[in-house]
């Protein structure tokens, strides 16, 4: 009976808690910048230990996951506006338009060069680790015979668009030397650390204060990833380095040897497969269900549109792309994190994404297939996101003007509409207002819209009060989409002002 | 028509704030982008610097936040965690105390001294954490740490299953070559304190068989007991060709016996008359044992799945050192197995066949706990006697290169001598049969996860971690 009593009174409370309170937002601009470069001791080198590293993510990472009910929670790295400030894993797009900006740092090596010595961080084929005439470390990546330029090419390429997003990428340059064409990596910079760690921070940097899996930028990266063809991320590819004089630098983390997108990789595993005498059906329920003894599928060798190019598909399932090994960050993406950074791809201009394949310096003919597969790509990673939130943007905030009958609003651009994705004549937008603690202000209304240009009233008796947060649910077709966007108002002298936004 | 939409306002200003939104939303997604070329120099030193607004770092500051949100359905996510915490934090703890003794045995240079001492130019450290469940017992949790050089391994390994399931292994193995010959030499110190250990008596038919001295009236078939066990172990291997090993062993050990306490299980006390069972005490002597085998083994991978055969033959003597009584028995056995591969290398169907054998010498009495019991049987079974044969068949397949699934049967059955086997003996086989699935890397077995059902139950094994991959027979009793 007292069990009984407890269970009822736990079930009371666990019901009362149930509802949603929305999050409190101070009054101040949204942060560009994080304080996470202060000097540090330069943190001891770590090497990846591998089998702890597939103990982690085969087995502990999937027993942890299925005794989680929590889920994923927002992104700790993410400003008031739903962005990600400038940090030691993103850096600041200070300019929209030239996201290339910054990439070229030291340029392509300069001969004479000679070898280091040392193991390549990429550890990929054939790799070795070289010193330029100015005394700055490269890794050389050979391309593979009778493919020229195809894995040079992908890493030129898809280094700038990954740095075109905002992650930090270790430049990668198209290097001629003796007849034979490599991918030059300019690596290391400053002292290698070792892999970044997929889940929790780095205990000798105390700058790293946010477990990696809540970072919006890991998170996402699967994503990224997707449009890129990225299908082996592999935990060595990101990577811990020291900047700066010992005890005056800091640590920045950044992405290198993605020698295996744009197809590059997706190719060589299906030539494997096409090899392998044991290949097994691609269906894995009737791999299991016919005891591993169904018929040895027909090999079929792929075939790339050109030799110098990787198996690169005009169509991608986003939701379903998972790269190997697993990478625990990408098992907390949210709704939220996969629009911010479809809009990171989507800002992107065609013009850009045309001199990062010039870097690849592919034929002609190859180039422009790349480019239409990218953007053929991104239009898909881009509407996948776009659909699994409301993806509103807020604009021009227009106080009231009583003398003009002019009441206070906020423009608020749809993303989908004005790039295109959607049509405006098929979208419908609704309005909750809730206080800071999720009771509805008002009753739910619709909103008018203009070609993608949806406008929130702020009428006078919403002015008055101190906290106001405004629910926004697009509708497509008349289905609402599985999201709404929050708005979140505080009053400042007279008037709401607009201080945060949570897709 | 909503309340604010029903609001007027001139037209012109409406439009003019609409255009200058459409623009604003445009530029901001790239549509016309500002700024001429898409240089990717990197920006003049001026540009570097600008004024940004920058938070200390922390999420709650960096996000602006008075308060985060509270979701929906927190209340019973809190329940279900609050419910689902313990057992989540046993795994993921158990995990990250390993990692964390690995970062740390790396950071204090602890491998390069080792390398130092050994003049071993590389080397490898190797650390798993280990997790054995089974039905009917605590689940244990522990580490293993390997560090491997080309001529000197170190292993530490612990376990804790409870206060009174508690284990300890430390080994050093030097490798090198005798009359260029591979070779091994290993050093090995054990500790094990383990209770609520079965006895169902000797012989095939316990309530049958005269050894047994059954407690008249009892309604209980087995009772339980603890044993604390203490082994020094010097052990070398040689290896003749890439298939031939010839492993030479002696140990020192202690095996101290006690019945567990009443109040708390069914002990042996209740169930057999005092005395009756041999050598159940803690007054037992320390034993030397020294075992000589050699195993052909043409498998490619040995910790794995993997199609080929293999038999090995041991033959072995102790003798305990003055005490309160002697022990003296002679062991001998055979193990042997072959697996072929099934249209697919990735399909391996294996049978195996161990007879393990022990008898006393010179008229002594033979502890109970000596008598052979095979611990590879995936059913349940604790009976025991001079000889124990044991057949397994074994169904692999591979569903992704990580994960592989596992159908098998197990049969087991004893007998007092081999000449001994007869019908009595095929009558009384018991057999388990079930499924599992194995998580590997290219070349060993992470994770196991086993569920087998025989006449006395369900059995439902979950081990992790690294595997048994010992050169003497010796560390698999």
């Amino acid at each position: 009976m007292t069990f009984l009593r407890a269970l009822s009174f736990a079930s009371c409370l666990a019901l009362a808690a149930c509802a949603y309170r929305p999050p409190r937002f101070v009054d101040a601009p949204a942060v560009e910048r994080v304080a996470d470069r202060e000097p540090i001791p330069m943190p001891t080198p770590r090497r990846l230990m591998r089998a702890l590293h597939d103990a982690n993510v085969y087995v502990r990472r999937e027993l942890v996951r299925a005794l989680d009910p929590r889920g994923a929670s927002d992104a700790g790295d993410v400003n008031a506006l739903d962005e990600v400030p400038e940090s030691a894993f993103f850096r600041r797009l200070e300019d929209l338009g030239r996201p290339l900006v910054g990439f070229r740092r030291d340029g392509a090596p300069v001969s004479p060069l000679r070898d280091r010595g040392v193991p390549p961080a990429s550890e990929a084929p054939g790799a070795r680790t070289i010193v330029d005439a100015r005394g700055l470390g490269y890794e050389l990546v050979p391309d593979e015979p009778n493919h020229r330029g195809r894995m040079s090419g992908a890493a030129a390429t898809s280094s700038r668009l990954l740095h075109a997003i905002g992650y930090r990428v270790a430049e990668v340059h198209v290097v001629d030397l003796e007849g034979e064409r490599f991918a030059a990596t300019r690596w290391p910079v400053g002292v290698d650390l070792g892999p970044t760690a997929a889940e929790g921070t780095r205990d000798d940097d105390p700058n790293d204060r946010l477990d990696h899996r809540d970072r919006r930028t890991l998170r996402s990266l699967r994503l990224a990833a997707a449009w890129l063809d990225i299908v082996d991320l592999e935990p060595r590819m990101l990577r811990d380095h020291y900047l700066g004089e010992p005890g005056e630098g800091h640590v920045e983390h950044t992405l290198i040897g993605i020698d295996g997108a744009l197809g590059v990789g997706t190719l060589r595993a299906a030539e494997a497969w096409a090899r392998d005498p044991d290949r097994a059906d691609e269906n894995f329920f009737f791999r299991m269900f016919t005891l591993g003894l169904s018929p040895i599928p027909r090999a079929k060798p792929p075939v790339a549109a050109f030799t110098s190019v990787g198996l690169l598909e005009p169509f991608v399932l986003p939701g379903s792309f998972s790269p190997s090994p697993p990478f625990s960050p990408s098992d907390r993406m949210t709704p939220a994190d996969g629009y911010w950074l479809a809009k990171r791809v989507a800002t992107i201009p065609s013009r850009v994404l045309r001199r990062a394949v010039l870097a690849s310096k592919l034929p002609p003919l190859e180039q422009n297939w790349l480019l239409q597969m990218l953007e053929l790509r991104r239009a898909q990673i881009v509407a996948w996101a776009y659909d699994r939130v409301t993806p509103l943007d807020p604009g021009l905030l227009s106080p009231a003007n009583p003398s003009r009958g002019l009441e206070a609003r906020l423009l608020l651009a749809d993303r989908a509409v004005l790039s295109r994705m959607t049509p405006a004549e098929s979208s419908s937008y609704d309005v909750e207002f809730l206080d800071d603690e999720g009771a509805p202000l008002a009753r739910k209304r619709g909103l008018a819209c203009d070609r993608g240009i949806v406008t929130l009233p702020l009428g006078a008796e919403l002015q008055a009060r101190e906290y106001v947060v405004a629910e926004v649910t697009a509708r497509r077709a008349g289905k609402a989409l599985p999201r709404p966007v929050e708005l979140h108002f505080r009053r400042r002298g007279e008037a709401l002002a607009l201080v945060g936004v949570r897709h | 028509m909503s309340r604010f939409g029903d609001q007027v306002s001139p037209r012109r200003l409406e439009v003019a704030a609409r255009r200058l939104c459409a623009t604003l939303a445009a530029a901001s997604m790239c549509l016309r982008a500002p700024g001429a070329g898409a240089d990717d120099a990197a920006p003049p030193a001026a540009a570097r610097a600008p004024d940004l607004a920058t938070a200390p770092n922390d999420p709650l500051a960096v996000a602006g936040l008075e308060r985060p949100a509270r979701p929906r359905g927190y209340g019973g996510r809190a329940v279900a965690n609050a419910i689902l915490v313990g057992p989540r934090l046993l795994i993921d703890y158990t995990f990250k105390g390993v990692e964390v003794a690995a970062n740390l045995v790396t950071d204090r240079q602890l491998i390069p001294r080792y390398r130092e001492l050994f003049g071993s130019p590389r080397g490898d450290l190797y650390v798993f954490p280990t997790l054995f469940a089974e039905t009917g017992s605590p689940a244990s949790v522990g580490a293993r740490m390997i560090f491997d050089s080309p001529r000197f391994l170190s292993s530490q390994r612990v376990g804790f299953g409870g206060p009174r399931q508690v284990e300890s292994e430390t080994r050093v193995v030097l490798k090198g070559t005798l009359a260029d010959h591979p070779s091994v030499l290993s050093l090995e110190a054990h500790y094990q304190l383990e209770d609520d250990l079965d006895y169902d008596g000797i012989g095939v038919v316990p309530r049958s068989d005269p050894r047994n001295r059954f407690v008249v009236g009892t309604p209980f078939e087995r009772g339980t007991y603890t044993e604390r066990r203490v082994r020094f172990l010097a052990s070398g291997g040689l290896r003749l060709s890439d298939l031939l090993e010839l492993l030479v062993s002696t140990s020192l050990y202690r095996r101290q016996t006690e019945p567990d306490p009443t109040e708390e299980r069914t002990s042996v006390a209740e169930v057999f008359e005092p005395g009756s069972i041999p050598g159940l005490t803690t007054a037992s002597p320390f034993v030397s044992y020294s075992e000589v085998a050699a195993r052909i083994d043409t498998r490619r991978l040995r910790n794995r799945p993997s199609p080929g055969w293999h038999v090995e033959s041991y033959v072995g003597g102790a003798r305990s050192l003055p005490g309160d009584f002697t022990i003296s028995y002679m062991r001998l056995g055979l193990r042997a197995g072959v697996g072929v591969p099934v249209r697919r290398r990735t399909n391996v169907f294996t049978l195996r066949l161990s007879i393990d054998g022990v008898t006393p010498l010179s008229g002594t009495v033979l502890p109970f706990v000596e008598y052979e019991h095979p611990r590879e049987f995936r059913g349940f079974d604790t009976r025991r006697d001079h000889v124990a044969i044991l057949g397994a068949a074994d169904y692999t397949w591979q569903l992704v290169p990580v994960l592989g699934l596992r159908l098998f049967v197990d049969a087991v059955t004893f007998a007092p001598s081999l000449s001994a086997v007869g019908i009595e003996q095929l009558q009384n086989v018991r057999l388990a049969g079930g499924f599992g699935f194995d998580v590997f890397t290219g070349t060993n077995t992470l994770a196991s996860f086993v569920t087998s059902a025989s006449g006395d139950g369900v059995r439902v094994v979950a081990s992790f971690g690294a595997p048994e991959s010992h050169g003497d027979r010796q560390h698999r009793r």
